[in-house]
């Protein structure tokens, strides 16, 4: 399944005395691995946008609306090898989809909006310094996103590598498809922030389920953690290291959470900051809550994971290579050396 | 070859549900027309598989319904935001591969439909088509239809033969699927035959020469009208054309059937004058039966020493002149046996003698009594007199249909019907005499004359026997019943190949339909009319095809059409079978004849020897039989063969 690691082993079987080791059974490197920025809890601000702060807004009905594709990103980093150095190799998969929902409300995937990158990831001064210089397999450099020659902190930049390359894809998917519907009257939804400033007409928006980033005061976030089913939150601009992203936020919760975490059904959606998305927030929240249903169980996130986003997620999956794949590559490395 | 075929689905394999080299896996398009029974072929680089639709299943990514309950806040009009995808996932049984060596799991490959020449290989018809297939019906693949065949040589012997039909009644579809191959059979079958079909029941065998329709400005046209018989529709005459079968009823039939108590009337459904020119009587005499006194006889009677008796009347007395004391006679019909007998304890009591011939006193009165109730207890088919009206032995033609109407006939009369024609049949077979080299008997209600357990009778007894030996003698059966698990397994068991309608549930559920996945069953519980399950030696699997429906009018149709004629009155009948021999007689010179006759019995006999033997001058025949037994004789009248008590010169009684 893996021509990369085919390709690797046979630069090693070409090397005059080859000493691998592998590690294939990794769990921190499942799938889910989130971007670093939502990795680790972390502060941010807020501007506030509306007159009424952060109050709670109720949306209203919801609404069939114009959300006809969605975009989601996977990555599946395995490893690492190490060859005949203690410089980490690891393996990473990423891919990003545009699926489109037809009239018929079934899902398929926009043609030309699947990517698929797979590449070794290694600091490759290091690497090069143990003679280690691998030919005829994409190679991603992550000397510069690691000052420490530790090998955990090699792992890391390797795994915030590939973390980072998946963000390119899928914002080189929006971009594009932004572009490409220009004025037109569907709606790009994105599985996640967005990662770049599509331009204030563009129709996209961006759901993210993970909270790790607070922008909000604690009296704010008190009263978004209390929004009930089809509330919202006050629309900001969210702050991150004092820069003011492109985008207007707001909180919505999509299901009842009494009796549960506080998080439970909260999204944080985003959109291009511009008066014309303003105008929007009501609608736009009513058309998140119309993608409520179906809901994505039996994924465990189905609070917050809209159903579309969970079908670009297995369409990935089903084309990307298995862990079994994977790891028994891997074992086959390991028996090299 | 590799035609280019449509490509459907794609073979899955996982570990739970795993290829192996009898079964695989494939999920299918959307739009794919496949079903249970859909015939498939997956193909890769180096090997070619065909396979049969055996089980198919849909699913969603719903992990519980529950889920999809909340989704749809318990409203089910709610409409979804998105449909889930549905992937619909078939296992196919396999029916071939090429290579056949080495047999290793079906690989993961693209699945496609059969196409008529995949069909063809699929079903490994490529061997016998175009020299020993019968069409049975038409496979249908989308939109396409593709003949299937049966291979004579394991339909019709001698590799193997006989076929079973099991389905539900009152949907028509055993008759008519019996009538269907026996048309496809009579059109492709390249060596002679004839069928010997037993009307069991109702009128469904009795109008095998009238069409389900006719064409305009047939004379028949108006009454078929008028009573609204069902039309073959365009797809049964498309059916027809592709199979290569005219779309036609059968071209020779001649039916017969037992007398009635009267012995005038024949004791048959069919007997609307209209229909009665190919109806023909089925009376045999003494010499008929007493070769089949065990199955006439209760078993409990014939004891070793009736069956001596019997034996020597077999060999000594039928049909020759033996002696009773002083007194000669010729035995040639019940009524000679019954004055044979008189005769014989008239001596006995009289020299005061227990034993003749070694026989006792009471085995001959015991056999006496048994044998001269037959007459009475088989009134109408066993005649009293010389009247021997049989299936023409040594004379059956090809592409012949000979139906014996016993519907209304008691079962032991049912019983000796069977087993002297089939017993007829084997012996001619044998002799290579009969006239056809092949003989299909066809036999409905096989659960109630072979059934799997109850009483040996000899009707299960010779339908076992057919059963096992007669594919060596070109001697076929076609059976048909409603529940092929209460029939003798060895019956069906030696059924090469095996037809199924539409089934009841109770009976897909018991154990000798496991070897079908539920799927199917289910589709045998739902077959529609025309619909068939076939199982052939050639065929690794149960086959569904369609079949149209035979241009033979139903019986139903047919008696509505030409109702059975009341019974009629003793001249009339006579004259009405007469008249078939001579169309010119009159009704008033029989009626004239009729009334000089001494009783009912004299004119019946008169009219059965007027019969049998067939004259120039009817009327006259007739006549000289009445007068002989009227006592009316002319010197030069024919004689009349009766019982000969040879004179005695010195009986003082003699005038």
């Amino acid at each position: 399944m893996s021509d990369l690691l085919a390709k690797l082993e046979k630069y090693i079987r070409t090397m005059p005395r080859a000493e691998v080791r592998v590690v294939v059974s990794e769990e921190s490197l499942g799938d889910q691995v989130p971007i670093k920025v939502d990795a680790e809890a972390s502060l941010g601000s807020r501007d506030l946008v509306e007159d009424g702060g952060i109050c709670a807004v109720e949306v209203g009905e919801p609404r069939k609306g114009m959300f006809t594709c969605f975009l989601d990103g996977m990555q599946r980093p395995r490893g690492p090898i190490y060859i005949n150095s203690p410089v980490p190799i690891v393996y990473g998969y990423v891919s990003a989809v545009i699926r489109t929902r037809g009239s018929d409300r079934r899902m398929r995937t926009l043609p030309g909006f699947h990517e698929v990158d797979e590449a070794l990831y290694l600091a490759k001064t290091l690497a090069e310094r143990y003679g280690v210089t691998i030919d005829g397999v994409r190679i991603v450099d992550t000397s510069e996103d690691c000052v420490l020659e530790h090998p955990l902190a090699l792992i890391q930049a390797a795994k915030d590598k590939i973390s980072t390359v998946r963000g390119s894809l899928e914002s080189a998917l929006a971009a594009r498809w932004v572009a490409e519907n220009s004025g037109g009257d569907e709606w790009l939804l994105v599985d996640g922030s967005l990662q770049s400033d599509y331009g204030e007409h563009s129709n996209i928006v961006g759901v993210t389920k993970s909270h790790s980033t607070q922008y909000l005061t604690w009296e704010e976030q008190r009263l978004v953690l209390s929004l009930k089913v089809g509330e919202r939150s006050g629309v900001f601009v969210p702050v991150v290291n004092g820069r003011r992203r492109p985008v207007y936020s707001w909180y919505l919760r999509m299901q009842q959470s009494e009796g549960r975490d506080v998080y439970f059904g909260l999204v944080r959606v985003e959109a291009p900051r511009s008066v014309r998305i303003l105008e929007m927030v009501d609608e736009l929240s009513r058309w998140l809550l119309a993608e409520r249903s179906p809901l994505s169980l039996p994924d465990m996130r189905w609070d917050k994971m809209l159903y579309p986003i969970r079908d670009c997620e297995q369409y990935m999956k089903s084309l990307a290579p298995t862990h079994t794949n994977l790891d028994a590559r891997l074992m086959r490395l390991g028996m090299l050396g | 070859m590799h035609n280019e075929l449509r490509q459907i689905g794609r073979v899955v394999a996982t570990e739970a549900k795993p290829s192996t080299a009898y079964s695989f896996n494939f999920w299918a398009a959307d739009d794919a027309k496949v079903g249970i029974g859909t015939l498939v072929v997956v193909r890769s680089d180096d090997v070619e598989v065909f396979g049969v639709v055996v089980d198919g299943f849909g699913f969603t990514d719903l992990g519980s319904a529950l889920y999809d309950y909340i989704g749809s806040e318990g409203d089910p009009k709610r409409e979804l935001a998105t449909i889930r995808p549905e992937v619909r996932c078939y296992t196919a049984a396999v029916l071939r591969v090429e290579p056949e060596e080495p047999l290793q799991p079906v690989p993961v490959a693209p699945v496609y439909l059969a196409d008529d020449y995949a069909v063809v290989r699929a079903l490994r018809m490529d061997g016998f088509v175009g020299k020993t297939g019968i069409p049975v019906g038409l496979y249908q693949n989308g939109d396409l239809l593709s003949p299937v065949y049966l291979d004579s040589d394991f339909l019709l012997g001698p590799e193997a033969a006989h076929l079973n039909i099991t389905g539900v009644s009152g949907l028509a579809t055993k008759t008519s699927a019996v009538e269907f191959i026996l048309l496809s059979i009579f059109k492709h079958f390249r060596e002679d035959v004839a069928v010997v079909c037993f009307n069991v029941k109702g009128s469904d065998m009795l109008f095998l020469d009238y069409p389900a329709q006719v064409p305009s400005g047939h004379p028949l046209g108006e009454l078929y009208n008028e009573y609204g018989v069902a039309t073959l529709d365009q797809s049964d005459r498309e059916k027809y054309e592709n199979l290569g079968i005219p779309c036609e009823p059968f071209q020779k039939v001649l039916y017969y059937a037992p007398f009635k108590r009267d012995r005038a009337n024949l004791n048959t459904l069919r007997s609307n004058p209209e229909l009665t020119h190919n109806v023909y009587p089925l009376a045999w005499g003494l010499n008929e039966v007493l070769e089949f006194t065990e199955v006439v006889l209760n078993r409990d009677d014939v004891d070793a020493k009736a069956d001596a008796l019997i034996e020597y009347i077999r060999d000594r007395v039928i049909n020759q002149t033996s002696e009773v004391g002083d007194i000669k006679v010729i035995v040639r019909n019940f009524q000679d046996l019954n004055a044979w007998f008189d005769a014989v304890l008239k001596w006995m009591e009289e020299n005061n003698r227990s034993e003749w011939k070694t026989h006792h006193y009471a085995t001959i009165r015991k056999v006496y009594n048994r044998l001269s109730n037959l007459s009475t207890r088989y009134q109408g088919l066993i005649s009293p007199d010389e009247l021997t009206s049989d299936l023409p032995w040594g004379e059956f033609e090809d592409r012949t249909v000979y139906v014996v109407d016993v519907a209304n006939v008691d079962p032991q009369a049912q019983d000796l019907v069977f087993t002297r024609i089939v017993s007829q049949l084997r012996q001619r077979l044998e002799k290579g005499d009969l006239g056809v080299k092949h003989v299909i008997v066809v036999m409905d209600e096989l659960n109630k004359y072979a059934p799997s357990d109850g009483p040996d009778t000899y009707l299960k007894q010779t339908l076992l026997d057919i059963s096992e030996r007669g594919r060596y003698l070109g001697l076929v059966l076609f059976s048909a019943q409603q529940f092929r698990s209460q029939v003798h397994k060895r019956v069906v068991g030696n059924s090469a190949t095996c037809v199924y309608g539409r089934m009841d549930m109770d009976e897909l559920a018991t154990p000798g339909y496991q070897v079908l996945t539920s799927a199917t069953k289910e589709k045998l519980a739902t077959l529609s009319k025309g619909q068939l399950m076939i199982r052939h030696p050639h065929f690794n699997q149960p086959i569904f095809v369609k079949f149209p429906r035979p241009n033979v009018l139903r019986g139903p149709d047919g008696i509505r059409m030409f109702p059975p004629s009341e019974d009629l009155a003793l001249e009339e009948a006579v004259w009405r079978n007469l008249s078939k021999l001579d169309g010119a007689i009159s009704r008033n010179e029989i009626k004239d004849v009729v009334a000089q006759a001494g009783d009912h019995n004299d004119v019946i006999r008169a009219m059965n020897l007027t019969i049998q033997r067939k004259p120039q001058d009817v009327v006259s025949c007739f006549r000289n039989a009445i007068r002989k037994r009227a006592g009316l004789l002319n010197p030069t009248d024919e004689k009349v063969p009766v019982v000969v008590q040879d004179p005695d010169p010195n009986d003082p009684f003699q005038d």
